[in-house]
């Protein structure tokens, strides 16, 4: 039986006035399961809590919230410093502001290693080249500073900090929409090749579902907070629920000329499932 | 943004409340002063010379046997008085000058700026020392000084503002509609200048009133026997070792002062420019 | 007919000493009633043409015509030909001043124009692109994204144009919002035979939209789509 890498049993985000993360539960096996809504569907601050990163006046209440066996709702600042960026790793959507500007590439991802493993600096250097390599980069690129790479390369760059130690778990906050659309399928095969050499869980957070169907395993569709669908991403297409269907069948493309596009109802109560009162 | 959320956001910073309430009883004793001081500030009763706080004077008598409390009192009109006036003087040139020559540009920048640059490079205090030279000492003269030395750092603020606005679009929005000239700069324009100088002028009062207290302790500000706070620590200078309360009591007063202007400012750069995520 | 005739327009910009074109003798006519695109990638020179034709850009050199008037650099659009061309911005965020309510931004434009009716004309603009007319008494800070998008539009309706110019409209926008957005750009065209020029990176979007399109790379078109070329996909190719 696979082991849950990932448990959530009815998440709640509070911010002063609004919940922005409803009731929501899922787990996360050996497997890449993709989190994706629009704006305000909660998905980004799911992940942010997972990773201890909702700071106040935002509060994070679960009935279970366990990363890898670690209960993250008891985890001290002690506790989180040694599983983020070692069991536990994100990457994020914009190279420029996600990299420090005043590091190189090779300082970076040795930070990442020194963080987390006692190697000797030859076996760091070492290891650096490996994920550089990994991540389909030459070593040229080790004594670059972000501001030196290219949209596509920052992103490979971060993507390796994230890999550096192993994790067992890793969150991509959509990590590929600061890029060009033919950047877009390199960067997830990439992600998708890495969690399969490794072994690794992804958690996808997108908006992006012809990206998500074919690149993950299951989907978890989030609509203002809560969790309005949950299927195996080659069922997408095939959608029954009326968001998710919107969601498919709204984008534009050249048969669609001359036609009015499908859209969401917003009047209509797309939360089906749970109870929540808004 | 607009007002009535500016105020309520305002509101929520104790910086900013704390700030505001100093400076709200800070006018208030002004406004009140002859009722509120016990005695007339100039009165000197030379059988009461240099007496520490007791029942008759709460905070004791100067060298001239003048209440301290009740000159306190009547120092918080002339540095609201300044206060007032430096603000006067100084939003509305700094703010006109550096929005012409930031929207118009070309010759209108070049001139207006190189204006701004020489009165930007005269020191402040030499500055109201020559005012002083040539139109004699005096409250007014003195805050004259700072408000005419002040008001460049706002031009300049306000004219790299609207460079960075020129090319937004907001304001190619409202050239679309055909929106210009003094309707652009006015109800446009500044409302978008606006908060960061406000920021900007809370946080100078405070250092303002720090030199209205150092042109008073030179001589140069307030005459006597006028009340004014710096020319009461300067009186207090020589019998600093016996009488420590005569200086220190106005340099208290002039402390809690700035350091209400520099709340308030604190708070309404926090409301006004919030620093982005 | 041509409603839009540009002729080798060249646009350069004098930065401390250096001169960088950024448009290089474009030239292509919008016919009436279409919906025209500019695609490339961003630095192309496809913004700088729509600000040439918005009257934003006024150093440029080259013939342009607008409904069958040449238009000389240097002018400022009055008077008829500033009603007949407006346009619709990118940034949701950035277009509404944040210090005017919704009333303010859509009757100034009005006032300036001396119309009358103000109050009803505002509120039909409000109702014309789906929002509530009592909208009109919020703060731009008060709307998502999408709505603040439909209150742009309604402003750049408001004078009733002839040629809309949509600068990336919906780029900023969630998928379902782009997908309402565009349906209502849709509609008022139908309802008032507007011209549109759409300038977008977005492939698909354009391929939704266009009856014609051009790829400008290095300030120069260098090719021209027709919906059979748009529908086979060939703009794809070339969009970033």
């Amino acid at each position: 039986m696979t082991e849950s890498r990932i448990v959530v049993s009815d998440l709640n985000i509070d911010y002063p006035g609004a919940r922005v993360v409803d009731n929501l539960s899922f787990t996360l096996g050996n497997e890449r399961l993709a989190l994706v809504g629009e704006s305000g569907s909660g998905k980004s601050m799911t992940a942010r809590a997972l990773m201890g990163l909702v700071r106040k006046p935002g509060k994070v209440s679960a009935s279970q919230l366990n990363v890898l066996g670690h209960d993250l709702l008891a985890m001290k600042t002690r506790n989180w410093q040694q599983i983020r960026g070692n069991d536990i790793a994100m990457v994020l959507q914009d190279p420029r502001y996600a990299l420090n500007p005043v590091k190189n590439v090779a300082q970076q991802v040795d930070e990442a290693l020194s963080l987390h493993q006692k190697l000797s600096s030859s076996q760091r250097r070492e290891r650096v080249r490996e994920v550089i390599n990994a991540v389909g980069l030459q070593d040229n690129v080790l004594p670059r500073y972000p501001a030196e790479l290219s949209g596509g390369m920052g992103q490979r760059v971060m993507i390796a900090i994230a890999l550096a130690n192993n994790p067992k778990v890793l969150i991509a906050d959509e990590p590929t929409s600061a890029l060009d659309a033919r950047l877009r399928n390199q960067i997830l095969e990439l992600l998708v090749e890495q969690c399969e050499q490794r072994q690794m869980a992804m958690l996808l957070i997108s908006h992006d579902l012809p990206l998500v169907a074919e690149h993950c395993h299951r989907v978890l569709v989030m609509y203002q907070g809560q969790k309005v669908d949950e299927m195996p991403a080659a069922s997408l297409p095939g959608a029954t629920h009326p968001y998710t269907r919107t969601l498919w069948t709204c984008r534009p493309n050249a048969e669609t000329y001359g036609t009015m596009l499908p859209t969401l109802d917003r009047t209509q109560n797309l939360k089906g499932e749970s109870n929540g009162n808004r | 943004m607009p007002s009535y959320l500016f105020f309520r956001r305002l509101l929520r910073s104790p910086a900013a409340v704390c700030g505001m309430v100093i400076i709200a009883l800070l006018m208030l004793v002004a406004l009140f002063a002859p009722l509120l001081a016990p005695f007339d500030p100039n009165w000197q009763d030379a059988a009461a010379r240099l007496q520490p706080p007791n029942s008759q004077h709460w905070l004791g008598t100067d060298s001239y046997g003048r209440d301290l409390l009740s000159r306190l009192i009547y120092g918080s009109r002339p540095a609201l008085g300044l206060v007032l006036l430096v603000t006067v003087i100084t939003l509305p040139t700094g703010l006109l000058i550096g929005i012409l020559s930031g929207y118009y540009g070309g010759w209108v920048e070049r001139v207006l700026m190189r204006f701004t640059d020489i009165v930007m490079s005269m020191p402040r205090l030499i500055l109201a020392f020559a005012f002083v030279a040539m139109l004699g000492p005096g409250l007014v003269n003195g805050a004259l000084a700072l408000a005419l030395t002040t008001w460049p750092a706002y031009a300049r603020q306000a004219r790299s503002e609207i460079q960075r606005l020129r090319h937004s679009d907001y304001l190619a929005a409202a050239e679309m509609s055909g929106i210009r000239g003094r309707r652009l700069l006015v109800g446009h324009i500044l409302p978008l200048c606006l908060p960061s100088s406000i920021v900007r002028l809370a946080l100078d009062l405070a250092g303002i009133i720090l030199a209205a207290a150092g042109l008073g302790f030179l001589g140069l500000g307030a005459r006597p026997p006028m009340a004014e706070w710096g020319a009461m620590i300067a009186d207090g200078m020589q019998v600093i070792f016996d009488q420590w309360w005569i200086a220190a009591i106005p340099g208290a007063a002039i402390l809690i002062s700035s350091l209400a202007f520099n709340l308030l400012g604190d708070g309404l750069r926090d409301v006004l420019e919030p620093s982005n995520d | 007919m041509a409603i839009v005739e540009v002729n080798n327009l060249c646009v350069q910009f004098s930065a401390k000493g250096q001169v960088k074109t950024a448009v290089s003798a474009a030239s292509f006519t919008i016919n009436e009633g279409e919906t025209f695109s500019l695609i490339g990638a961003s630095g192309c020179g496809k913004s700088t043409i729509m600000r040439v034709l918005a009257g934003l850009q006024r150093e440029w050199r080259g013939e342009v015509k607008l409904f069958d008037d040449a238009i000389k650099p240097g002018i400022r659009f009055q008077g008829s030909l500033r009603r007949n061309v407006q346009m619709v911005f990118q940034d949701p965020y950035a277009s509404l001043h944040p210090n005017h309510t919704l009333y303010r931004t859509l009757s100034e434009p009005l006032v300036i124009h001396k119309e009358r009716d103000i109050s009803a004309r505002v509120a039909e603009a409000l109702i014309q692109v789906g929002l509530p007319a009592d909208a009109a008494e919020r703060y731009p800070h008060q709307l998502s994204g999408g709505q603040r998008q439909r209150v742009a539009i309604a402003r750049a309706l408001l004078l009733r144009p002839k040629i809309l110019l949509l600068d990336e409209p919906t780029s900023a926008l969630d998928m379902s919002v782009q997908a309402e957005i565009l349906n209502l750009l849709n509609r008022l065209k139908q309802q008032s035979g507007m011209t549109y020029l759409l300038v977008s990176h977005d492939a698909d979007v354009i391929a939704h939209m266009s009856d014609r399109a051009a790829y400008m790379a290095g300030g120069i078109i260098q090719h021209e789509y027709d919906r059979a070329a748009l529908l086979r996909g060939e703009h794809r190719v070339d969009a970033a």
